[in-house]
């Protein structure tokens, strides 16, 4: 849906964007995630062709976005961090006027208004203005705004900044809709656990560059996660890690007296067979439960250990990195 | 079925024109008016209107044209909006329209009041022409104000990257300017006086009044500016464009300057001169409103490089294409003093400008030509050190001062110190002493390019070439 070639973006004695490529699956919800200064609005703001790139360019389903900013417009929805709204409108008048701004046939307005509304269930706000509703309404209207002409690709910068709980999780709510609606999202946000909840991959930037590309599936099986596994005894076992460290298919990472933390292989014919032995040694076995590691833990081992991604090569969500 | 009406005028319709507003505007003209009236009668109400004439157009519109865009830059609408479907043509005349809408219709009312009283007041029938050419001139005016004061904050924001807010004092202060250079304040008086409304002064000794001049003048430039805000708009939409659209204006500039110059007891060589001064204003106006970008200017020069024709030109900085333009004209200006007769010099015209005995010198006024070329490439050079260098942000502002410290100051002591010997080192005035012309400022010039390049590599973080490196030196 949207490849991303070498882009570079660069402002005065600082590179913003460093040769930047990766490649967004269609129907997918990609969290783009990065300390402050990765560079993920800057890259945003160049995939939205709001700004142009120094080099490299950008393609929405085959066409540059820069060769015609408008054209690409018209298949794209963008809501930046900092956007607004007419607050003297009215819910209605804001949709339509968008509508219209969108080249949507007057004789076609209404229902596509009606439509967007009823999406983003702001049906029984139509009539009020824009100025009066919450911050989380707000939040509905601006993507009913950005999603109005139906676009097949749509991003959104931090849109759950400074939103209450209850607006999030309708967030989310409305992003996996919309996903399953078939539109592909590119969705910018620190608050890792919530996109955890609806994103399908995860694309990690880090001093302007791709530190991580790959779906949230693979990144968990690929990071050790399913090999931990947590173990629980129902009494205390004074020497657990001495008896835990005779077991050398074990390896193991924390130790208390009742629970331990260990790592084992992926073959299912060893775990059992461990799985067994522990049984065996009468140890009080009651827990025997591989580890899930959140996604805030894997965003801060990548971003501690993994070098950026090597400039010049186009990496896809699935097979890490592919040269172009 | 009714055509469909611009979204962007549409919706600034719903926000400025509500009926409320519409027939409170009324009630208040009136009220006033026939305040007036029962004060002083309808000469009473031309004042009052005419007065009103230039608040509303000549204030008001150009404020409420610039906050059109200013408006959307702090709400943070304005991104929503570049994002959306409308062409840039739409845009530019949905918002100039749209956002001073209420303008226009407060302004027509106190037109309409001054057509009124002015009927009342029976100016004679010859006059009446004089008359609806003051009106005229208020009109394209106001037009060219508005579209000024829009064009303008489209080149601040062309000047600011992910702009947060924009000041629109200048845009307003600006189009009221040209307002008043156009339209003029005085038109009552004058009225009742002579026979023309809205004069401001004739020129020379010839026929042409300055309102004629300036209802045609600012009629030209009321399409000029239309064509510029349309061009900064597709701009600001990321559309890249060939420059020729510049150089018509170039040309168009040279025209004009030289047809305004051409009065009655000017010669041809006035013309010659003028041109030049009016090319080098447009050259540092071009230079100030240019973001003079370190990375844009890289990025042109090795699209260049390519041979990327259309990319390198529409990166290249009007500043820069003017300077070219500016330079080939003083190529021509100088060839055409030295092969002018000798006494096509007219020396009483540059005395009473002037007032440099060093001037009545065929070459002296040629070498003129080359220090003014000369001169303007180290101002230009000297702003580009203070772009790309750690001043970055206050460089429009420190170059007006340098430009006023180097230019005023130092002349005038020169001058009435008795030092007219050494007025070259300062102002691009030749005298007889050829090494003392030229030395002085070819050293500046490569002073100042040296600076420059020493702070254009720590922009970019890297020379004319290539690409820049990772984690550059910040200025």
């Amino acid at each position: 849906m949207l490849r991303v070639e070498n882009l570079i973006y660069d402002y005065p004695g600082h590179r913003a964007l460093d040769d930047v490529s990766f490649e967004v699956e269609a129907g997918s919800i990609t969290a783009l995630v990065g300390p402050n200064g990765a560079g993920k609005s800057t890259l945003m703001r160049v995939c939205a062709a709001l700004e142009r790139p120094f080099a490299g360019r950008v393609l929405l389903a085959g066409a540059n976005v820069h060769d015609n900013p408008r054209a690409a417009h018209r298949r794209m929805g963008f809501l930046p961090d900092f956007y607004g709204l007419y607050d003297e409108l009215t819910v209605a008048q804001c949709l339509d006027y968008r509508a219209a701004a969108q080249g949507i046939a007057r004789t076609e307005r209404a229902a596509i208004v009606a439509m967007a509304a009823a999406r983003l269930e702001i049906a029984d706000r139509i009539d009020q203005r824009a100025g009066t509703l919450s911050r989380g309404l707000r939040q509905r209207l601006a993507i009913a705004q950005a999603i109005l002409h139906d676009p097949a690709f749509l991003m959104l910068d931090e849109p759950a900044s400074g939103l209450d709980p209850a607006a999030r999780i309708g967030l989310s709510a409305v992003l996996r809709q919309l996903a399953g609606e078939g539109m592909t999202i590119l969705v910018s946000s620190h608050i890792l656990a919530e996109l955890q909840d609806y994103s399908t991959h995860i694309l990690m930037l880090k001093a302007g560059r791709v530190v991580e590309h790959a779906s949230l599936e693979r990144i968990a099986a690929e990071g050790g996660a399913s090999r931990d596994i947590r173990l629980g005894f129902a009494a205390n076992i004074p020497d657990l890690r001495r008896r835990l460290s005779a077991i050398t298919e074990l390896e193991v990472i924390t130790c208390g007296s009742d629970e331990a933390l260990v790592r084992l292989t992926d073959d299912p014919a060893i775990r059992a067979a461990i799985l067994a032995r522990l049984a065996a040694e009468g140890l009080g076995l009651t827990c025997f439960a591989p580890e899930r590691r959140s996604l805030q833990d894997i965003y801060l081992e990548r971003m501690r250990d993994r070098p950026p991604a090597r400039p010049g090569l186009l990496t896809g969500p699935e097979n890490g990195e592919a040269g172009t | 079925m009714m055509p469909e009406l611009n979204p962007e005028l549409r919706r600034n319709l719903w926000l400025q024109c509500g009926w409320q507003r519409l027939a409170g505007a009324l009630v208040v003209g009136v009220t006033i008016a026939y305040a007036l009236y029962a004060f002083g009668g309808f000469a009473r109400v031309l004042f009052g209107a005419n007065l009103a004439i230039l608040v509303i157009f000549g204030m008001w519109g150009p404020r409420r044209a610039a906050d059109s865009l200013a408006e959307e830059v702090g709400t943070g609408t304005w991104e929503m909006q570049r994002m959306s479907g409308l062409s840039a043509w739409s845009m530019v005349w949905g918002k100039l329209v749209g956002g001073t809408a209420f303008v226009w219709y407060c302004g027509v009312l106190a037109i309409l009041a001054y057509v009124l009283a002015g009927q009342q007041l029976d100016f004679p029938p010859g006059r009446a022409g004089n008359f609806w050419l003051g009106v005229y001139l208020a009109l394209i005016g106001a037009a060219l104000a508005h579209t000024t004061a829009f064009a303008i904050v489209l080149l601040l924001m062309r000047k600011t990257v992910f702009y947060r807010r924009l000041t629109i004092t200048l845009a307003q202060t600006i189009g009221f300017f040209v307002y008043v250079v156009v339209s003029g304040v005085e038109s009552v008086r004058l009225l009742e006086q002579v026979d023309v409304a809205p004069r401001i002064g004739r020129i020379g000794e010839s026929e042409a009044t300055w309102p004629l001049i300036g209802a045609i003048l600012g009629s030209f430039l009321f399409l000029w500016a239309i064509i510029a805000a349309y061009r900064l708009m597709r701009n600001e939409l990321q559309y890249r464009a060939w420059p020729w659209v510049w150089l018509l204006f170039l040309a168009f500039a040279i025209f004009a300057a030289e047809r305004v110059a051409l009065w009655p007891g000017s010669s041809d060589l006035v013309g010659i001169v003028s041109v030049p001064l009016i090319l080098m204003l447009i050259v540092y106006a071009a230079a100030l409103a240019d973001p003079r970008d370190p990375i844009r200017y890289r990025s042109g020069l090795i699209a260049l490089a390519q041979c990327d024709l259309r990319r390198g030109l529409a990166e290249t900085p009007w500043w820069l294409s003017g300077y070219v333009v500016f330079l080939a004209y003083c190529a021509v200006m100088v060839t055409t003093i030295l092969t002018m007769p000798q006494d096509g010099l007219p020396r009483g015209l540059l005395y009473a400008m002037l007032r440099f005995d060093i001037f009545l010198s065929f070459e002296n006024l040629a070498h003129s030509g080359v220090l003014l070329a000369l001169f303007v490439l180290r101002d230009l050079l000297v702003l580009l050190c203070l772009s790309f260098g750690p001043w970055r942000h206050r460089a429009d502002m420190t170059w007006l001062v340098y430009l006023a410290l180097v230019y005023w100051p130092l002349a005038v002591i020169l001058t009435f110190g008795g030092y007219l010997d050494y007025i070259t080192l300062v102002l691009p005035v030749a005298g007889d002493n050829a090494w003392l012309n030229f030395a002085p400022i070819m050293l500046q010039v490569a002073v100042a390019a040296f600076a420059v390049r020493h702070f254009w590599r720590q922009a970019t973080g890297h020379g004319a070439s290539g690409l820049p490196q990772v984690g550059a030196e910040t200025a």
